[in-house]
């Protein structure tokens, strides 16, 4: 995210409704969009090494060894990104959309508020944990210097660090983006360094004998588990790929660098947290930079990741209070108040940071439930329905008459798909339980979840005569003369 | 009352504002609609078999190889 973004952005939070930026939801002209194909891959690059790389790794060191763990990560997240990109990208970079509006086709104008509850769960969800880790880091910065440190600093940390983000996105996003171009190329640095400690003091050899952290009796079912959270990391992507696709300026930039960065590049990230969680023994990884970096290096770059995620936690809060423009209710509502909303779900995390925090591999693999069946309707919306032409002028009319407004705003042959989905994956991985189903040895949940919604969904819409709502935009010869009746901005 | 919201200088700039707001949007509409997919950079068969091999193929290929 550029500086420019942010501060064309903060000059008009104060103004409600009416982030009409490149961060708002106006469709963007070519000549507006930033990312040709160096600045597309290099933010992807600043997103993919974010600080939660390192709780994805060490979720999947409880599972499975080093060898097992890298192919889990690797492979699981191509597919992820893959699966949640190719819909996605291609449709916001068509159209210059961001993604919750390319949704509308697909699920109706009221239907969406279903994709933005996942959404808000997903970047609330993930503040939490990246929080209860600023907790965790101050405690253990704390303990490497031989202060008293007691439980109760993790949930103070928590309690801090929403606190720094509320301040950061109501009064001065200009040092969001400020402390962003300096924490990024920063966590690339440590992740460098921490690949050179490891693999200098310990050695592969160490790293790749060294046990699974809390597997189970079934070795196949732990590696199935693994590759869900791999997938699943890769999914949880979908938050971003509207947002980053919709900035570039040809097809190709909106696909290859997402694969290649967020895919490929994030997932060679996450394997530093799954090797330093194998050699250190525990899946926090605030423990292990002082094991594994010494006392000095070590609480300097806990102190950089404790700052990496109060960024991060103000740059989800910020992406949630934009998407929740897309309620009606809450388009004139003040930005800090929007903001101070949006922190009331993140509260337990102060009274139950280790309670919450363990519950996070079950969460990313719940990203999986949310995004999974999403990503394949999609799939089947865009490219099988529609032939990739979507009716921009539709997208932004609330009339009855719209052609994404279905029945009372709510497309059913969708969320029924979606629904469908979620009874599948929790079906084949029940994330809570850590339950498989046999059918998960042979294909992913996710992989499940996404195809059977997409091919239930492609099949009802056929069946119920929706084909004349899938006429594909009007030509350019001839040019639209309708006007929209009840524009949704 | 809706006079008195006529000449509420506040309503009547919100008012203005949102006018503005919904020509821009039907103007960019116009701009983007008339856009010929070949201004947008192509993503061709060869695009999909390199994101498919790489993305899906070759993936599944190492999950197979190194399942327990």
């Amino acid at each position: 995210m550029s500086a420019e973004d942010f501060d064309s952005t903060a000059n008009q939070l104060d103004s409600p409704g009416r982030e009409d930026s490149a961060f708002g939801r106006m469709p963007l002209l070519i000549k507006e969009r930033e990312y040709g194909t160096a600045s597309a891959h290099t933010t992807c690059f600043a997103y993919s090494i974010a600080t939660w790389c390192f709780l994805t790794g060490s979720f999947v060191a409880e599972l499975v060894g080093a060898v097992e763990g890298i192919v889990c990560l690797i492979a699981g997240n191509l597919i992820g990104i893959f699966i949640t990109t190719m819909a996605l990208g291609l449709g916001c970079q068509r159209y210059g959309i961001e993604q919750m509006d390319c949704c509308k086709p697909a699920f109706g104008q009221r239907g969406i508020k279903i994709p933005l509850l996942f959404y808000l769960i997903n970047m609330l969800g993930w503040s939490g944990l990246l929080l209860v880790m600023f907790g965790n880091g101050i405690k253990n910065i704390l303990g490497a210097l031989e202060l008293p440190s007691g439980d109760w600093v993790v949930g103070g940390g928590v309690a801090l660090g929403l606190g720094l983000s509320f301040l950061i996105v109501t009064r001065g996003v200009h040092l969001l983006s400020l402390s962003n171009s300096i924490i990024a190329p920063g966590i690339g640095l440590l992740i460098v360094f921490m690949f050179y400690k490891l693999f200098h003091d310990f050695g592969w050899e160490a790293i790749a004998a060294a046990p699974p952290l809390d597997p189970g009796p079934n070795p196949t079912t732990n590696y199935v588990i693994a590759l869900e959270l791999g997938i699943a990391s890769g999914i949880s992507w979908w938050g971003g790929v509207g947002f980053l696709a919709r900035n570039t300026r040809s097809q190709r930039n909106a696909i290859y660098p997402e694969i290649i960065q967020l895919g490929l590049v994030g997932s060679i990230a996450c394997c530093i947290g799954l090797f330093s969680a194998l050699v250190v023994g525990t899946n926090d990884p605030t423990e292990w930079m002082v094991p594994v970096g010494g006392v000095v290096l070590g609480i300097i770059a806990l102190t950089f990741v404790a700052l990496a995620n109060v960024t991060s936690t103000a740059v989800s809060l910020f992406a949630s209070g934009l998407a929740m423009r897309h309620v009606k209710r809450f388009r004139a509502t003040r930005w800090w108040q929007l903001m101070l909303l949006l922190i009331v779900p993140c509260i337990p995390f102060v009274f139950w940071p280790h309670e919450l925090f363990d519950m996070g591999d079950a969460f990313l693999a719940y990203n999986g439930t949310m995004y999974a069946p999403i990503s394949g309707i999609l799939l089947a919306d865009f490219f099988f329905l529609r032939k990739q032409k979507l009716n921009l002028r539709a997208l932004f009319e609330d009339d009855p008459s719209g052609e994404y407004y279905f029945h009372r705003g709510f497309n059913w042959v969708a969320l029924g798909s979606l629904v469908l989905g979620q009874i599948v994956y929790i079906t084949m991985y029940n994330p809570i339980s850590g339950e498989i189903h046999p059918l998960s040895q042979y294909i992913p949940a996710s992989v499940a979840s996404s195809a059977l919604p997409a091919l239930v969904y492609g099949i009802g819409m056929r069946i119920l005569g929706r084909r004349e709502k899938m006429r594909p935009q009007p030509s350019s010869e001839e040019p639209s003369t309708n006007r929209l009746i009840s524009p949704n901005v | 009352m809706s006079n008195q919201l006529g000449t509420d200088p506040d309503t009547s700039t919100e008012q203005a504002d949102r006018a503005r707001l919904v020509a821009d949007l039907e103007h960019r509409i116009d701009q983007l609609e008339a856009l010929d997919d070949s201004d947008l950079g192509s993503f061709t068969t060869l695009d999909w078999f390199f994101c498919i091999t790489g993305a899906v193929v070759l993936p599944v290929i190492a999950l197979w190889l190194f399942a327990p």
